[in-house]
């Protein structure tokens, strides 16, 4: 019994001393007690320290990977987010880019009363078969959109409506075995008939033979525009057509022939303008305006 | 068969022809879905079913098409009449004679349509190497979808039983 109380007056003891010297640390007069005791308890410090600091290092990184968790789920569904939205703006910004050219198309050829007279379409289908080259697109008839309507994108001719419905028609586009569009070479003003085929190659037949001492009447890298002559099927004259990429001559070696590279992706066609009506006579009046010669 | 599970087969083979096929081209060429099915069809079920079926596809794709009626549907008739003459052969325990007659009627298909877009005014050349681009291309790539639409089919007509013909090459 005595001896458990002597153990609580030194246990007693050692809690005013501890007391005393955190109260009175600042007197130097002590200060060499302090030290000693200092060292004494310092590594039942160092120890309770590192216990105590490791058990909250382990609760505080329980709760953090929870929260990092929950965090990384929202910043993975942030991003498929934007994904979705990037994806939305880059068909938006094409979309855009289709629609200022078509835009542009309108402005440069306001000599030739487009404007007001034209619709825009949306490309919805094409032929079944591989062979014949046309497209569906959604307006018709009733749109103002009549049968032999020519129809532009911006870069150039795409075709014709060969046959119009209430609200869509067909497009026969320029590469159609059936295609016969009056075209001119730009640089010698030579003529001629662009014509498609199965395989989606379009050529210019019939071009006459160059005349000693003369320019040629076709050559390589030659941009080809439409006539505007009733030979073909009739268009505006001076819609850009494409580029010749190779000549040869006709089987007959009567004529030349010209493979023409269209400027129209037809491929990737999603909006066309149909043009309604246009003045022919304006049309002929500007004969050197080449309203896209970019290639 | 019931014409209108017939009908409603057809219309889908037209339908993923004229969306999805022009997807799958080859340059300027692309598979001919329906001519597969026809020769498929025929195959498995006898010529006059194979020319019933080129009969209903041909008009269905006549109405998607600008082009005067019969573009589709002649030579896809013409093609489906291969079939009158592999059958001789269809029991012959021969692996190729499928892949063999997809090919001609393949090749008697564009042969007969190129006819028909000359009649019609239109421009197809006749150099050897044109007809070679034209029909050579369409040639492989029928031949590469035809296991995709022959497998569906003859499951087909194995669910609706009825006659069949046999093709050496069957499970």
């Amino acid at each position: 019994m005595r001896k458990r109380n002597d153990r609580q007056v030194l246990l007693l003891s050692l809690v005013l001393l501890g007391a005393s010297v955190s109260i009175f640390g600042g007197f130097s007069g002590i200060a060499p007690l302090s030290e000693a005791i200092g060292r004494v308890m310092a590594p039942v410090d160092g120890l309770s320290d590192g216990l105590f600091r490791t058990a909250g290092d382990t609760l505080g990184g329980t709760r953090n990977a929870r929260e990092l968790r929950v965090r990384v789920a929202a910043l993975e569904a942030e991003l498929a987010a934007l994904e979705v939205n990037a994806a939305k703006l880059g068909d938006v910004t094409s979309e855009n880019e289709r629609l200022r050219q078509l835009l542009d198309f309108r402005t440069t050829r306001v000599d030739l009363d487009l404007v007001g007279s034209s619709v825009v379409a949306a490309a919805i289908g094409q032929e079944p078969g591989s062979l014949l080259h046309t497209l569906w697109i959604d307006v018709g008839e009733d749109n103002g959109a009549p049968n032999g309507a020519p129809v532009v994108v911006g870069h150039g001719l795409v075709g014709r409506i060969v046959r119009a419905y209430g609200t869509s028609s067909h497009v026969r586009l320029l590469t159609d075995p059936n295609s016969k569009i009056g075209v001119r070479i730009e640089r010698s003003r030579a003529t001629g008939m662009l014509v498609g085929s199965p395989t989606g190659e379009m050529t210019i037949d019939y071009i006459p033979q160059d005349i000693a001492g003369r320019d040629s009447m076709v050559e390589v890298g030659d941009l080809v525009f439409t006539s505007g002559l009733a030979d073909g099927a009739h268009v505006p004259r001076m819609i850009p057509v494409g580029q010749v990429v190779e000549v040869r001559q006709s089987d007959e070696k009567t004529a030349q022939v010209a493979v023409v590279r269209p400027h129209v992706d037809f491929g990737s066609l999603e909006q066309v303008l149909v043009v309604t009506d246009w003045d022919p006579a304006s049309s002929t009046a500007d004969d050197g305006a080449a309203p896209d010669e970019d290639v | 068969m019931n014409p209108y599970a017939t009908f409603a087969i057809l219309l889908s083979i037209v339908w993923a022809q004229q969306a999805l096929m022009p997807h799958t081209a080859l340059g300027s060429a692309a598979p001919f879905l329906p001519l597969i099915a026809v020769v498929c069809w025929g195959l498995l079920r006898g010529p006059n079913a194979g020319l019933a079926w080129a009969l209903i596809a041909g008009l269905m794709l006549d109405q998607l098409s600008p082009s005067p009626v019969g573009m589709y549907t002649l030579p896809l008739v013409v093609g489906a009449g291969v079939l009158l003459i592999g059958r001789r052969v269809l029991f012959s325990q021969n692996v190729v004679v499928p892949a063999a007659l997809v090919s001609i009627a393949t090749l008697v298909y564009v042969i007969a349509q190129e006819t028909l877009i000359r009649g019609d005014g239109g421009h197809v050349p006749w150099a050897l190497e044109t007809q070679f681009a034209l029909i050579a291309p369409r040639i492989v790539l029928n031949l590469l979808w035809f296991p995709a639409i022959f497998f569906p089919l003859r499951a087909l007509a194995r669910r609706i039983g009825g006659p069949r013909i046999g093709l050496g090459w069957e499970g």
